[in-house]
């Protein structure tokens, strides 16, 4: 296992553009956190109170939810590094050297394992840190207490990564792969939402990823769902992860690479 | 056998890539694939790589013996050469280390042998074809394997390059090893193969020895004032295999044995025939289908 990750790895380390969306992303996600309290509504009676916001155990909660909006770059570097294989014709090339389909699938979830691992862990240490030097108690259950966020980061980052491996590997080119992740994501599913009734709409796949983790100001204001993000849609998250696998699988065995 | 294929076959829609293809391949010989573009070479050589879903048929490497994936075994490259464009030569030879499952000892020495050592930590993207044709028989060779299939390896290369790659098969293949060449040229599948199996439009026309198959190719086109005479004077000689006249008027001839222009002067000029023209030449791949698809029927 930690030779196909060795492997993956070596192909994308010298590879400039990777390097661009990691740095991208790391920089957006610490701008857009930081940034959020040093904003001033104008009016006395306007003042939003960001204050419990940022502190345990609240901070969990915040900062995963606006990091969540910075998967979709993930996303897309995943769609760019699944068509490079079609696009250079090394999908061909590893299994004629002796991969199986399945070892070239799984390596490259490995990869993406890899990758919401690492975003996850760059989330929880901004989290702590900052959460330390804002927070006025500090007790290991008040640090920890809604840390299960970070946990369904990780799911919802990596649900993303798997629907963005399904659609590379379905369009083959970097160009239509990303047009139709991102039309999806942002218009088609939307735009399906309306006319259905929400206990269906709530669930297709990138409503119940994105209701993963919901949007906190909403929660603290009583109009959220249930504090935990662990219910029926971390389930779900994991359910569409899994079919996005399989269909990645069948796509790449029933087809002539 | 080295490989063997019972009744391939591969349908694109409507259209038969191949159909019913069947061959064997023995240990140590160097088998060619020969057929012009489009004849099925690839569709094969895919299939037996695991990159291609056949529609029909089966096939098996070193008689299913040995364990694991037998693709381990075979350096293979297949139409062009594979590789991630961003990264040096010698890290995509990495790459193919590790899904080979050797080590990377092997690697300034295969790239020594293909010329390319001075460009080991260039960009793949920044080669030449004839460079990025050598990196991939230099993957190919990466692991020192049992079995070399090299689908058309000397497309792009320039003489002096497709001359070192001959002589580098040849000198594979006297280490014992099995070589699998498709080729659409008749010149390159007659200078290195033992074996040769001819494809067209799908079907196998024709197999076995290079010398069998092969044979003699050579034409030779003669005129004189009298054609009817030359004509006849040349079906009356001993060896002669055909006679047809082309589309400028003037006869070819084929013989079962190789002759030289002289002695085929001399026998007409003792027949009392001055010749106005004689060329001796190679016959084209395409003369020698038309004979072959003559042959069939």
């Amino acid at each position: 296992m930690m030779r196909l990750l060795n492997t993956e790895l070596r192909k994308i380390l010298s590879y400039p553009t990777f390097w661009v969306f990691v740095i991208l992303y790391t920089l957006l996600v610490l701008a857009i956190f930081c940034s959020i309290p040093a904003i001033r509504l104008p009016g006395p009676g306007m003042m939003f109170n960001l204050k419990s916001y940022y502190t345990f155990p609240d901070i969990w909660h915040t900062l995963t939810y606006l990091a969540g909006w910075f998967n979709l770059l993930l996303g897309v570097l995943v769609v760019i590094l699944i068509t490079n294989e079609f696009t250079f014709r090394t999908v061909r090339q590893n299994i004629i050297d002796g991969w199986t389909v399945n070892e070239f699938l799984s390596a490259k979830v490995l990869l993406m394992v890899f990758m919401s691992v690492c975003s996850t862990a760059f989330v929880f240490l901004l989290g702590l840190v900052y959460g330390l030097f804002a927070s006025a108690s500090i007790s290991f259950t008040a640090i920890f207490n809604e840390s299960s966020f970070v946990l369904a980061y990780f799911v919802q980052s990596l649900a993303y990564l798997c629907f963005a491996l399904f659609m590379g590997t379905l369009f083959k080119k970097a160009g239509m792969g990303i047009i139709f992740f991102l039309l999806y994501s942002k218009i088609v599913e939307p735009l399906m939402s309306w006319p259905l009734p929400d206990y269906i709409s709530d669930y297709l796949p990138f409503h119940t990823i994105s209701k993963l983790i919901s949007n906190p100001a909403l929660q603290l204001a009583g109009m959220g769902e249930g504090n935990s993000p662990l219910g029926i849609h971390f389930i779900f998250a994991i359910l569409y992860s899994s079919i996005f696998i399989f269909a990645t699988y069948l796509l790449l065995t029933k087809r002539d690479n | 056998m080295i490989l063997s294929i019972q009744n391939l076959s591969k349908q694109y829609g409507t259209l038969a890539a191949l159909s019913g293809v069947s061959f064997s391949i023995e240990k140590g010989s160097v088998f060619g694939i020969l057929g012009p573009n489009g004849s099925g070479k690839t569709t094969t050589l895919g299939i037996v790589l695991g990159v291609i879903n056949s529609s029909g048929g089966t096939y098996s490497w070193f008689d299913n013996k040995g364990t694991g994936n037998p693709r381990k075994n075979i350096g293979a490259i297949l139409e062009t050469p594979n590789f991630y464009h961003y990264l040096s030569a010698y890290k995509n030879l990495q790459i193919a280390a590790d899904i080979k499952g050797v080590d990377y000892s092997n690697i300034d020495k295969i790239l020594e042998r293909v010329n390319l050592k001075d460009r080991k930590d260039y960009r793949f993207s920044t080669f030449s074809l004839g460079m990025k044709q050598r990196l991939s028989i230099a993957s190919a060779l990466l692991a020192n394997p049992e079995v070399l299939v090299l689908d058309e390896p000397t497309n792009g290369l320039d003489p002096q390059g497709i001359a070192e790659i001959r002589e580098l098969i040849l000198s594979i293949s006297k280490q014992g090893k099995t070589i699998i060449l498709a080729s659409h040229l008749l010149d390159e599948v007659e200078k290195v193969c033992t074996h040769v199996a001819v494809l067209l439009k799908g079907k196998i026309i024709s197999s076995g020895k290079v010398s069998d198959i092969l044979g003699n190719n050579d034409i030779i086109e003669l005129s004189a004032d009298n054609m009817e005479k030359l004509e006849s004077v040349a079906k009356a000689h001993p060896a002669i295999k055909s006679v047809s006249k082309n589309n400028s008027g003037k006869l070819e001839l084929v013989f079962s044995s190789p002759i030289s222009a002289a002695e085929l002067n001399e026998y007409l000029f003792k027949q009392g025939i001055s010749v106005s023209h004689l060329l001796l030449r190679k016959k084209t791949l395409e003369t020698q289908f038309l004979e072959l698809i003559r042959k069939e029927k």
